[in-house]
């Protein structure tokens, strides 16, 4: 083999001629530099209600409050120091968890405002923000929704007391659509704050809860609304018994029914729709979601230009008035285009899941609504006021709108807030 | 006249030949310099590779004696044609014994010994349904690549090649003994290529190779052999894009993968996110033995290890990091805004304008990776991790990447018998039989190929985290929750592939002076089954342990019958009937996270026949076919990221059934001694030719997105290859030993493979009958017709002193620098019916010029 072996060789040093993987140095750390330390007060105080953008080296120190892990937040993040808090918008998702402790460099940063919540644009993770250790957990302000100052608290970590979700057989937002939902969560003392949650939220599909208790969260604004963001669904601790008495399960809060299509759903919270007619891109004359939070109906395909016969029920779940004394229901309404009006009907006897055109004595209610909306070239809605109920007082009674278009007219209705009180 | 005419062309229609004999021309110069072009059709990237890997057979069938075949094989490989359409499971190939079909997918991967030219220029081949030694074969023909020394040419050869397509270099050394008196043998050879980038920009080449055969002839009846080869290759790899980038940065060799990366000496340095790294050594023992006269069997106990692995950037919690993004692109900001033009006002167009800019300078931090800002991320994201291994007082806080470079590997442990052999049962009839046993494993999982400057991952999976509450679904391994990953940890997901199959042939063959002709059936039993060693988080029940074992037993026949009208005229006809296995890769819809199989998992069928005429005249040898053939009840199996789903989407089809039918003709013509013309045609139609049945899934939920969907498919093409295809040539043998050519190709009939969701009802379901629209979700993309002109020329020189050959060869292929041919891309699978232009086409190119050019020196 010796004669061999100098080929062998060859062979050997063309194959381990090959220069393997390709080696790289680490680039350098850009350092972001950490400039004047300014407060989140001071800061906020720079704001004077026209987008600033800040040309100074100043750097906020600050704990971050709330993590997008769970889809609740996205591309935000909240800081706060002792002074305050604010929003910080970020260019890309990702990267700041609740507990960092971090310091963000403000050079070039534009501070404005979102319907009058302050907030730093733009912010990149990367290029802004310095983490300096983890885990420095910020304890939330426990208050009430009452002493919230809309200005100083804006932003803050903060903790409710003894405040329960006013409508409880409802999810905290529409999973299905990914649409927001927004919640009034209340106190015993008619203060209220509006409960938001995104579509996207892990939770957002989960059933609100039922009872009464504490829930931790960020509190924004808009405009004068107190708002709250969730940032874990496990620091909402209502399981208490409700104002007044009785621990939830299903209650329907202040009202006896209470629809507002905010959850982008016709029927959530035991709604039902029933319809016949004619199908080509669309069930036409079937009750939909309009602009994401109102119930609409319409038989005209705009795209050929032709109305489909059709007949459309929007049927509430049962409800109980035997406890009340002067129940009555309320709803806004529009309506556009020329076609039937929409029909009231009220029934005793309906069994809750059949078709409303086969199943039930239904009483057409129609003419005892104060003020149906004609036709004025606009959407606005008007309200129906208020239809007294006490005749019809029994333990199970459902109400309807009956929709109808023909092949050669049909009008669109539009309905909300439809809620039944005593 | 015109009726003199059809009769010659159907005369050409049904009259063929079958190539039995294999002549040893040199075809050096061509089959050296056929290169890995871009990649054809698939939807993930790393189908997309091995495909395009797949493509490069055509090197075999040069070699071939067959008119047709090898002009085909070297002249239309730069468009990425298929012979007939087929790809490339239908061909089998043996390597010195060793069957080299991945038992995955029965692809044949040349790279795997890739620079071992000298040993692989001299197969035998058969192109079509054709008898063969080593096996039952399929419809696309058969290669057997021998490496024994003492089938090869006695004596050394070195050569260096130079060249400007995927490598820049070359160099290699055969050196064969031949058989000694003692009877032993050594054939070695060795190679090695590289380029510190190649053709491409952003792309690098680095090979090595080697084949070490040892034969003992120990008498006349024994004859041993130890073979061992492999071709350790790493390599940057390019993308393809969509045609915005590449009018964007006004080339049309656009690669995404790539980006700046600063050294400490404050240079920057091109690197590839997205590089191969493959060793597969092959080995062989091989008994030859005649044990009479007339009976011969040749036994091949082999084992195939290594690994083949793909890095690619993964993130965790962060900006999506490649440049060719859609929301990166100054379309994103047109589709979100509306149009520039009209009376429309644009509140952005600064943006876009600004955007665009940046794009035209192919400022690097925009039209590539930035890998300094990946590292900064990196460098800064302080995280701590409790719960680390499920162990609630065990926590690291450190620098948790949220970028890293991960590598997918396929590391196969495959070991088999071969055994064939022939017996002569009466002088013009002889009985050829063989017995295949293998068992196949394959070891799946992802790796941390290099965390960027961070200290560790966490393996959970983002999409699920964001989905569920509970924790435990985002777990990508339940048995060891909060997994902490550093560099080379396994993480996200960790299975095996096992694939046992037998499978026995036998074959009759009668020659005569008239006929030759050849009969045979095959059966063999498969047998595939997952193994998980992984616990998944969304599916705990069916993604650890072993999972139910699939079985198929399969069956074929094929017949072939030659008639000599005159030896010069010779017709034939082939035909063929099969059923084989579905391949392991298409039968589970998400191997990744579980063991479930695609619904309806059946066999495929396999029905095919051609005719043929061949002549030989003493100026011009021709042969012209017809050929049809059917490919039924093929599973399609394929998955890509979805951004609204967040997640991979898994997209199965069954009941895909494809037709494959055309003509081929081909003819060399002598015009004078040292003049040759010659020329290669073939027209084909494949089509897709049944309304295919999906299942949809996602990987991080239990959620089936649609069944039983029915995709529209029939009549659609086959897309990635041209369906039509015609060279012609001239070549000039000089006297003085040096030649010239000049070839013409010419490519048309190139459709983009379709989107199957595309062609649903559900697709459409948002417009009504009749809107115009509805055509640009259904219809399918014709790309343009092509051409490339290729010279070619070499000269010998003999060195008469030490019996020695000096040789130079030279190729320029594209000479016409055509660099607008689209070779071939496709419909991206994610879509959006209302706005197809969202996620437009991905298209390749054609090389534009290049050259090969090499010196060799045989002694």
């Amino acid at each position: 083999m010796k004669n061999y072996s100098h080929h062998i060789s060859v062979i050997l040093l063309l194959s381990l001629f090959i220069s393997c993987n390709k080696t790289y140095d680490e680039p350098p750390v850009i350092e972001i530099p950490e400039g004047t330390r300014i407060s989140i007060s001071d800061l906020k105080d720079m704001f004077t209600g026209s987008p600033i953008t800040i040309d100074s080296n100043y750097s906020i120190y600050g704990n971050i409050t709330c993590e997008e892990t769970n889809g609740n937040f996205y591309k935000e993040a909240y800081i706060q120091d002792l002074s305050g808090a604010i929003k910080l918008k970020l260019d890309a998702s990702g990267g700041l968890y609740i507990g960092d402790s971090v310091r963000v460099n403000l050079n070039g940063i534009t501070m404005s405002e979102y319907g009058d919540l302050i907030q730093l644009d733009n912010i990149s993770v990367d290029k802004q923000i310095v983490k300096l250790s983890t885990e420095k957990f910020v304890i939330p302000y426990s208050t009430s929704i009452d002493n919230l100052n809309i200005e100083e608290d804006q932003s803050r970590l903060i903790k409710l007391d003894s405040v329960e979700f006013q409508s409880t057989n409802i999810t905290y937002a529409d999973a299905i659509n990914l649409a927001t939902g927004e919640r009034y969560l209340n106190d015993c003392n008619g203060n209220s704050i509006l409960v938001r949650t995104s579509g996207y939220a892990n939770f957002a599909d989960d059933t609100v809860a039922s009872g009464k208790g504490s829930i931790v969260g960020i509190f924004t604004r808009y405009g004068s609304t107190k708002q709250f963001i969730i940032r874990d669904i496990n620091e909402v601790n209502m399981d208490g018994d409700r104002c007044g008495g009785g621990s939830g399960g299903g209650g329907s809060g202040n009202y006896i029914l209470n629809k507002d299509f905010n959850d982008g759903s016709v029927t959530s919270g035991g709604w039902g729709s029933f319809w016949s007619g004619t199908t080509t891109s669309e069930n036409w004359g079937e009750w939909g979601i309009y602009g994401g939070d109102v119930a609409a109906a319409s038989n005209f395909d705009i795209n050929t230009f032709t109305n489909f016969a059709c007949e459309s029920w929007l049927v509430s779940p049962s409800f109980d008035l035997t406890g009340t004394t002067s129940p009555y229901l309320v709803f806004d309404n529009v309506t556009r285009y020329n076609g039937p009006g929409l029909e009231l009907y009220i029934s005793s006897n309906y069994d809750g899941s059949s078709d409303p055109s086969q199943q039930g004595t239904w009483l057409n209610i129609t003419s005892y609504v104060p003020n149906w909306d004609t036709d004025s070239g606009d959407w606005s809605f008007v309200s129906s006021g208020n239809i007294d109920l006490t005749q019809f007082i029994s333990n199970n009674l459902n109400i309807a709108f009956k929709y109808i278009g023909s092949n050669s007219d049909g009008a669109t209705w539009e309905l909300d807030n439809i809620i039944v009180n005593d | 006249m015109h009726a003199n005419k059809i009769n010659i062309t159907l005369l050409f229609l049904f009259l063929a030949t079958l190539t039995k004999s294999w002549s040893q021309t040199d075809s050096i110069f061509n089959e050296d310099s056929v290169d890995i072009l871009v990649p054809v059709f698939t939807t993930t990237v790393d189908l997309l590779e091995n495909e395009s890997q797949s493509q490069d057979i055509s090197g075999l069938l040069q070699s071939s004696r067959d008119v047709y075949v090898n002009q085909a094989g070297f002249n239309f490989s730069a468009a990425r044609f298929r012979l007939r359409g087929y790809s490339s499971e239908n061909t089998r190939i043996f390597f010195n014994g060793i069957p080299v079909n991945d038992p995955e997918n029965g692809w044949t991967i040349w790279s795997y010994w890739g620079g071992l030219n000298d040993i692989t220029r001299y197969p035998e081949n058969k192109f079509g349904i054709s008898s063969a030694d080593a096996t039952f074969g399929s419809i696309g023909g058969y290669s057997y690549i021998s490496a024994l020394p003492s089938e090869k040419k006695v004596g050394s050869r070195f050569s260096y090649a130079a060249t400007n397509r995927s490598y820049r270099n070359r160099l290699m050394y055969t050196y064969n003994t031949g058989l000694n008196s003692k009877g032993w043998g050594l054939l070695i050879s060795g190679s090695s290529r590289w380029s510190d980038e190649g053709y491409v920009p952003g792309t690098y080449y680095s090979s090595g190779s080697y084949l070490l055969s040892i034969e003992k002839k120990v008498n006349e009846t024994h004859r041993l052999n130890f073979m061992v080869l492999g071709a350790p290759t790493v390599q940057g790899r390019q993308g393809i894009a969509i045609q915005e980038t590449y009018d964007l940065t006004g080339d049309n060799f656009y690669n995404p993968y790539w980006g700046y990366q600063t050294q400490s000496d404050g240079t920057r340095k091109k690197r590839n996110a997205r590089n191969r790294d493959n060793h597969k050594p092959y080995m062989t023992l091989a008994h030859y033995w005649n044990i009479s006269d007339k009976l011969n069997l040749q036994t091949n106990l082999y084992a195939i290890t290594g690994k083949t692995g793909n890095t690619n950037l993964n993130w965790y919690d962060a900006k999506d990091p490649r440049p060719d993004y859609y929301k990166y692109l100054p379309s994103y900001l047109l589709n979100n805004q509306g149009t520039l033009s009209g009376s429309q006002i644009i509140t952005n167009e600064e943006d876009y304008n600004n955007l665009t800019a940046l794009w035209q300078s192919q400022d690097p931090s925009t039209s590539q990776l930035d890998w300094d800002a990946m590292y900064n991320a990196n460098y800064k994201n302080l995280y701590t991790q409790n719960n680390v291994g499920g162990d609630p007082n065990n926590s690291i806080t450190g620098n948790r990447s949220k970028y890293i470079i991960e590598e997918y590997r396929l590391d196969p442990r495959h070991f088999g018998l071969n055994s064939f052999g022939k017996y002569q049962l009466k002088e013009n009839q002889q009985i050829n039989f063989g017995l295949h046993v293998s068992r196949y494993m394959s070891k799946n999982y992802r790796m941390i190929n290099d965390l960027l400057g961070g200290d560790f991952w966490v393996d959970i999976d983002q999409f699920a985290e964001q989905d569920f509450e509970d924790p435990n679904l985002a777990q990508n391994d339940l048995q060891e929750i909060n997994r902490v990953a550093r560099s080379g940890d396994i993480f996200g997901y960790n299975y095996n592939i096992h694939v046992n199959k037998n499978e026995a042939f036998v074959e009759y063959n009668l020659n005569t002076a008239k006929i030759e002709s050849f009969a045979a059936v095959t059966l063999s039993n498969s047998t595939f089954w997952r193994n998980g060693i992984m616990q998944n988080g969304r599916f705990p029940e069916n993604s650890l342990g072993n999972s139910e074992k699939q079985n198929f037993y399969n069956y074929g026949a094929k017949l072939g019958f030659l008639y000599k009208i005159t030896g010069r005229h010779l017709v034939s006809f082939n035909g063929l009937y099969k059923t084989e296995a579905p391949f392991v890769r298409n039968a589970y819809v998400s191997p990744r996270t579980r063991d479930q199989i695609v619904p309806n998992l059946t066999s495929t069928e396999i029905i095919s026949g051609d005719i043929n005429y061949n002549v030989r005249l003493p100026f011009i040898k021709a042969r012209i076919t017809g050929f049809y053939t059917e490919i039924n009840n093929q599973t399609w199996a394929r998955s890509f990221y979805h951004d609204e789903y967040r997640t991979f989407v898994n997209y199965m089809m069954t009941n895909v059934d494809q037709l494959f039918m055309g003509l081929e003709f081909g003819f060399e013509s002598n015009i004078t001694s040292s003049l040759q013309f010659s020329g290669a045609f073939t027209m084909g139609d494949y089509l897709f030719n049944s309304r295919p049945v999906a299942t949809v899934t996602r990987d991080n939920s239990q959620e089936v997105i649609a069944e039983n969907k029915t995709v529209y498919f029939q009549n659609y093409k086959i897309g990635g290859m041209p369906q039509q295809a015609t060279t012609i040539g001239l070549k000039y043998n000089a006297p003085k030993y040096w030649y010239a050519g000049i070839n013409f190709n010419y490519f048309a009939d190139i459709y983009l493979s379709p989107n199957p969701d595309r062609r649903t009802s559900e697709a459409i379901a948002g417009y009504g009958i009749g809107y115009p629209y509805i055509n640009e979700v259904i219809d399918q993309t014709k790309l343009d017709n092509g051409n490339a002109v290729n010279l070619f020329c070499g000269k010998s020189w003999k060195i008469y002193k030490n019996n020695s050959y000096l040789r130079l060869n030279l190729n320029v292929n594209n000479v016409l620098n055509n660099t607008t041919f689209k070779t071939g891309g496709f419909e991206q699978l994610r879509y959006d019916a209302s706005n197809i232009d969202r996620f437009p086409n991905k298209f390749g190119y054609m090389y534009g010029r290049t050259f090969f050019v090499m010196l060799s020196y045989l002694f």
